[in-house]
């Protein structure tokens, strides 16, 4: 399967490659003439009024990336560095002035991130590449829009016209020049449909790199509907003695649910619901099933005598996310 | 599983990297793409030449704006090289090197004047209007050589608008002003920055700055504050028993303090030491070095849409509107004139 892919892609760039009368001026494998130059040029300003107008600023706190309405529910692609710890706050700032109240939605691995206004109103929106394992071209003409720097209202959003350098199933790259802020903004085709997100750069101006549309299809339900989590807030160990067995507590941390519950350093959790504990590791997956809000009821043994505590779960705080970019830069 | 995966790699090794990743000719910057702009580029070597100080320092690019030898440059960049020696220009198809005399500056634009002997007629037309539609490509004149392209392109990415002045430091933690005494102590001159670089040393006391009497740091701070980035002050300080005069070129407070330096600003390698204070620019994505500054923004009809002015960051540099180059040009006419009598003072 993946020697046929990479035929089929080898193919596909050969053909790019060969002169052809027929070929659009942007499908050439170079512009040759000022004509063709105008033509590529004609195709980003039909497109670029939507494009810019769907492109949004994401503010988390002190930092700030980019992003792209999909929807008109309110549904925004972005970086999974931007959009961070599921269900933190973030604010959207469009093109045009307005300012959303948002939440982060799911992340994973190859950097795709969901945000979700919360009360939509005619919201611009972007077509995006639907088929779930298209990949560009190689060579193919893209538009990138993003906030270098954050918001920049007198600016607007920043636009960047490069070619797609590879195309690998999770990540693009390009030439289009990017810097700290054009994280997850959108990487476009010349019709106007978003094909990739951008998510880290290198040393080098021109050698950017995006998250594929694959990436995000792969992952839709997870991306756009995460299941978080419940939190308790403990550092268990393995408890084993006699015929008990059981997880026993050895860090409550300040201000977390199992605190605020009551629970104590060096109780031994035996069940939580009617499951039982025998390791510390069942505690941690038991929890984990649970959503945060729900309540969990624990059976554990203080001081030799069992009892049971409720306690309302909680989600996992934020932690610090990665700083967008990963690159030093080169001296 | 992993047999397989291996496989593959070694099948693709043998294919790439021809097949899978986009020879950097056809790249937006590569040649085969550039030489699409062939007709621009013949009007940006009319007009595109390479500003050299001494023994071929080249400091900037400078645009020639008549028949009559006159290029336009950025100004800072010339005046924060010190390289010493003689001004020289040179452009392709004139004698290699030209001598050229700075006959004008203009601050609030960060234009300069040189004369030359230059007597090339510029074949591009200059822009009727400064409107120009976002995403248009845009053609920098950089001077290059038989290897490296002489024009370099782009696209219009942002609005046209403002860039507001932002503050200027020469780089010294102050101590306090002592009362009854003169000037203003220098507690810490800060390394590499602006003052260090003009012989400010720690202990010295700053008197005077543009020759205005400074007595308390209120009085410095403002001073100061008045000049943009880019600028050279004169700044007279007390050392011991003497007195010295220093030309201090003011620094961004942002870049000449190492731990306020953002993320960006640290990626972005050098940028111009002037990018702020410009009444209207074009901005584009044409990557240019701070040296780079100075050259012609072309369209792909050949006209002059403006002289690229600054580098903000590795992803967006400014031009300055040719109708402004215009009415400064006409501003300075008299001075340029008077000043050009004798090119080869």
């Amino acid at each position: 399967m993946h020697m046929l892919k990479n035929l089929l892609f080898s193919v596909g760039l050969t053909a790019m490659m060969l002169p052809a009368a027929d070929l659009a001026p942007w499908e050439k494998t170079a512009p040759e003439s000022i004509a063709d130059l105008l033509a590529i040029q004609g195709k980003v300003q039909a497109m670029l009024e939507d494009a810019m107008a769907a492109t949004v600023t994401l503010q988390m706190g002190g930092s700030s990336g980019s992003g792209v309405i999909i929807s008109d529910g309110g549904l925004i692609l972005t970086a999974g560095h931007v959009s961070g710890t599921p269900g933190r706050k973030v604010t959207v700032v469009l093109a045009d002035g307005r300012k959303f109240e948002a939440k982060a939605l799911g992340k994973n691995k190859a950097d795709a991130g969901m945000v979700q206004i919360l009360k939509p109103k005619d919201l611009p929106t972007s077509h995006y590449e639907t088929h779930k394992t298209n990949l560009p071209k190689v060579g193919q003409w893209v538009v990138s829009v993003g906030n270098p720097g954050g918001l920049d209202a007198k600016r607007g959003a920043v636009v960047r016209l490069g070619r797609i350098v590879w195309a690998r199933p999770a990540t693009l790259r390009s030439d289009c020049k990017l810097l700290g802020g054009d994280s997850g903004g959108p990487l476009f085709n010349l019709d106007g449909t978003v094909i990739g997100i951008h998510s880290r750069i290198s040393g080098e101006p021109d050698q950017n790199y995006h998250v594929s549309m694959p990436a995000f299809h792969s992952d839709w339900k997870n991306l756009s509907d995460p299941k978080l989590p419940g939190f308790l807030g403990v550092t268990a160990v393995d408890y084993k003695k006699d015929s008990l067995e059981g997880a026993e507590l050895e860090i409550v941390r300040d201000n977390s649910p199992a605190k605020k519950a009551g629970l104590k350093v060096g109780d031994i959790i035996t069940q939580v619901g009617d499951k039982d504990v025998k390791v510390s590791r069942d505690l941690t997956t038991l929890i984990g099933k649970l959503r945060p809000g729900a309540k969990a009821k624990l059976t554990l043994l203080r001081d030799k005598k069992e009892m049971e505590i409720e306690v309302t779960l909680g989600s996992r705080p934020a932690t610090r996310p990665r700083l967008p970019f990963g690159f030093p830069p080169r001296k | 599983m992993k047999k397989f995966l291996i496989l593959f790699l070694a099948l693709g090794a043998l294919n790439a990297p021809a097949a899978s990743s986009l020879p950097s000719d056809l790249r937006t910057d590569g040649k085969t793409v550039v030489a699409a702009f062939s007709d621009v580029e013949k009007i940006a070597r009319s007009c595109t030449v390479s500003i050299i100080y001494g023994k071929g320092y080249k400091v900037a690019i400078g645009t020639l704006v008549n028949d009559q030898g006159l290029v336009v440059t950025k100004h800072s960049e010339l005046d924060t090289a010190k390289a010493g020696g003689t001004l020289r220009i040179s452009m392709p198809g004139a004698k290699r090197y030209n001598r050229g005399k700075l006959v004008a500056f203009d601050s609030a634009t960060d234009l300069a004047f040189i004369a030359t002997d230059l007597t090339r007629k510029p074949e591009y037309t200059w822009a009727e209007t400064d409107k120009i539609a976002p995403a248009t490509w845009v053609v920098a004149g950089v001077a290059g050589s038989d290897t490296r392209p002489y024009v370099r392109a782009g696209i219009t990415s942002a609005t046209a608008r403002a860039i507001p002045k932002a503050g200027a430091v020469i780089g010294i933690l102050m101590g306090t002003a002592i009362k009854d005494k003169k000037g203003v102590p220098v507690r810490t001159v800060t390394p590499k920055g602006p003052s260090e670089k003009a012989g400010m040393k720690n202990g010295d006391v700053i008197l005077s700055i543009e020759g205005k009497a400074v007595n308390t740091t209120d009085e410095l701070k403002k001073a100061v504050g008045k000049h943009d980035a880019g600028e050279t002050i004169t700044v007279v300080v007390q050392r011991k028993d003497e007195k010295k005069t220093l030309k201090i070129t003011l620094g961004y407070r942002e870049l000449v303090f190492a731990s306020m330096k953002t993320r960006n600003d640290k990626l972005s390698g050098k940028v111009s030491v002037r990018r702020t204070g410009f009444e209207k620019v074009i901005q584009h994505e044409v990557t240019l070095a701070p040296s780079e500054m100075g050259g012609p923004l072309l369209d792909l009809k050949g006209r002059l849409l403006g002289i690229n002015i600054a580098r903000r960051n590795r992803v967006e540099f400014f031009a300055l509107p040719a109708s402004i180059v215009q009415k400064v040009i006409k501003a300075k006419a008299a001075e340029i004139a008077k000043a050009s009598k004798d090119k080869t003072e």
